[in-house]
């Protein structure tokens, strides 16, 4: 939601309203599968945005700034785990529903989609990441390569670890 | 399609599909000149957190003694007296991968969400009460400032509280609104830091409130009973999991009036090993429950704390 209408002053500010009014949505709720509450994944996502802007003018189109957009959501989650990495041991007593069940979008889950998504956060961040572009993000194999930065065979290795190890934590189901 | 497939994708979307627009703040796109409403709604907040961080900051480092101000500070008489390499004001070590800048001002716009619940609280007050007279009597400008940062209550909690003269400094540091996490250890013989443990603090209250420890944390050990805010009768059993090789684990039992009973060192180790104790307790009300290990490089290379209590 945007609350201060400015008129563009660039085609970068106009380009990167219109990239902030289209996708700013999407890529929080990307960075809130990645990272542990929502206020958090605005941060990360303003953040996104910010950098955008500043190399606005690096950037070949719009599709490949969406792509931009996205790799920065993603490495910025995996940078605040990391900062977090250690404290993360620690569940907060009225976070860890929230860490999720979704409760901050006022959604209660089921324990099928709990458990889940509690299997899912035991994952090494990368193959949590492949899991979360792939099944969420609906991403060809081409494209999650492209947005971190590794091969299209890290990301079927990344993949297929990923899923079978949930399936696993869910029971041996494979 | 596979079943675990379908399942992935459903709980995904579950997740944070219905997070919408309005459940968002509030937010601009970057532009290339500053919002004039946007400049002005987070100015104000912006300018008085830093005048207090460097009131808070100024008054601490001329502050010899937490504990020669106010009564709730660390038993013990002289109290900790942090060096200037160790000022708990440090910052957390910059994160520099990845496009994304490592910070941004977005959190200290945030309106500081109500009291939280289910914490136990453990120092350096021993209840919201006595948080709240702290608050109205001095606040940040007054007595013990330090109690309005979150770095400095993390460190005297540990060196005074817990009397790990050890433990020198605040490695990294998390802090949001209501909520903070702050890492310390000290520096190894190589000169990279090592970090013992993670503090766990809370505001009771709003962004004049003081920082109040409720448990503290620590890489591959933990206490898995008993559980936070647990009601316990001595003797308790204290156990958790460690990985680690020849780990000697002391667990201590402390109040915030300064008694303590210990036990052990255990002996521990193992791939995420299990530990176990019984730790004996002559107190009441809440419990400090700390487990410590250390004898490689120093005596807490790592340390985990719970609160419970007696409930009477």
């Amino acid at each position: 939601m945007s609350t201060a209408v400015m008129a563009p002053t660039s085609d970068a500010d106009a380009a990167v309203a219109a990239l902030f009014r289209s996708h700013r949505l999407s890529l929080v709720r990307l960075a809130r599968l990645l990272v542990d509450d929502l206020e958090t994944a605005e941060d990360v996502v303003q953040d996104a945005f910010s950098a955008l802007h500043r190399r606005w003018h690096a950037i070949a189109d719009q599709k490949a700034a969406l792509g931009y957009l996205r790799t920065s959501v993603v490495n910025g989650s995996r940078s605040v785990l990391r900062r977090r990495r250690t404290a993360r041991a620690y569940v907060w007593p009225d976070g860890a529903r929230l860490s999720v069940d979704g409760a901050d979008s006022g959604v209660l889950l089921d324990e099928e989609h709990l458990a889940v998504l509690a299997a899912l956060r035991r994952l090494p961040s990368r193959q949590r990441e492949v899991i979360v572009l792939r099944y969420w993000a609906d991403l060809s194999e081409a494209e999650i390569a492209a947005t971190l930065d590794i091969s299209v065979g890290a990301v079927k290795s990344s993949a297929s670890r990923g899923r079978d190890a949930i399936a696993a934590l869910l029971g041996g189901e494979r | 399609m596979n079943d675990i497939d379908n399942r992935i994708r459903a709980a995904l979307h579950a997740a944070v599909d219905g997070i919408q627009e309005h459940d968002l703040r509030p937010a601009d796109a970057p532009t290339g000149e500053r919002p004039q409403r946007q400049t002005v709604r987070w100015l104000a907040p912006l300018l008085a957190a830093a005048a207090v961080a460097a009131a808070a900051a100024t008054t601490f480092a001329l502050t010899s003694s937490p504990s020669a101000t106010h009564k709730p500070a660390p038993p013990g008489g002289g109290g900790p007296q942090p060096s200037t390499s160790s000022a708990p004001n440090s910052s957390p070590s910059s994160d520099t991968s990845g496009p994304t800048p490592a910070s941004t001002t977005v959190q200290a716009t945030r309106v500081p969400p109500p009291v939280l619940a289910g914490y136990q609280p453990l120092w350096p007050f021993a209840n919201g009460t006595q948080a709240k007279q702290w608050e109205n009597v001095d606040g940040p400008n007054g007595h013990s400032p330090w109690h309005s940062d979150a770095r400095a209550t993390a460190l005297f909690f540990v060196t005074g509280y817990l009397q790990f003269q050890d433990i020198t400094k605040v490695t990294a540091a998390d802090v949001a609104a209501n909520r903070a996490d702050v890492s310390v250890g000290y520096d190894l013989p190589s000169g990279t830091e090592h970090t013992a443990a993670v503090i766990h603090l809370v505001r009771f209250g709003d962004e004049n409130a003081p920082w109040e420890v409720v448990a503290a944390a620590a890489d591959n050990f933990s206490i898995t009973q008993p559980s936070p805010g647990e009601q316990v009768s001595s003797p308790m059993t204290v156990a958790g999991r460690i990985t680690g090789v020849d780990e000697s684990i002391t667990v201590a039992v402390r109040t915030i009036d300064g008694s303590v009973d210990k036990v052990g060192p255990v002996p521990a180790g193992g791939d995420n090993a299990p530990w176990s104790t019984t730790a004996p307790f002559s107190e009441h009300g809440v419990l400090t429950v700390v487990a410590s290990t250390g004898g490689h490089l120093t005596a807490h290379e790592r340390f985990v704390v719970v609160g419970v209590t007696t409930g009477s």
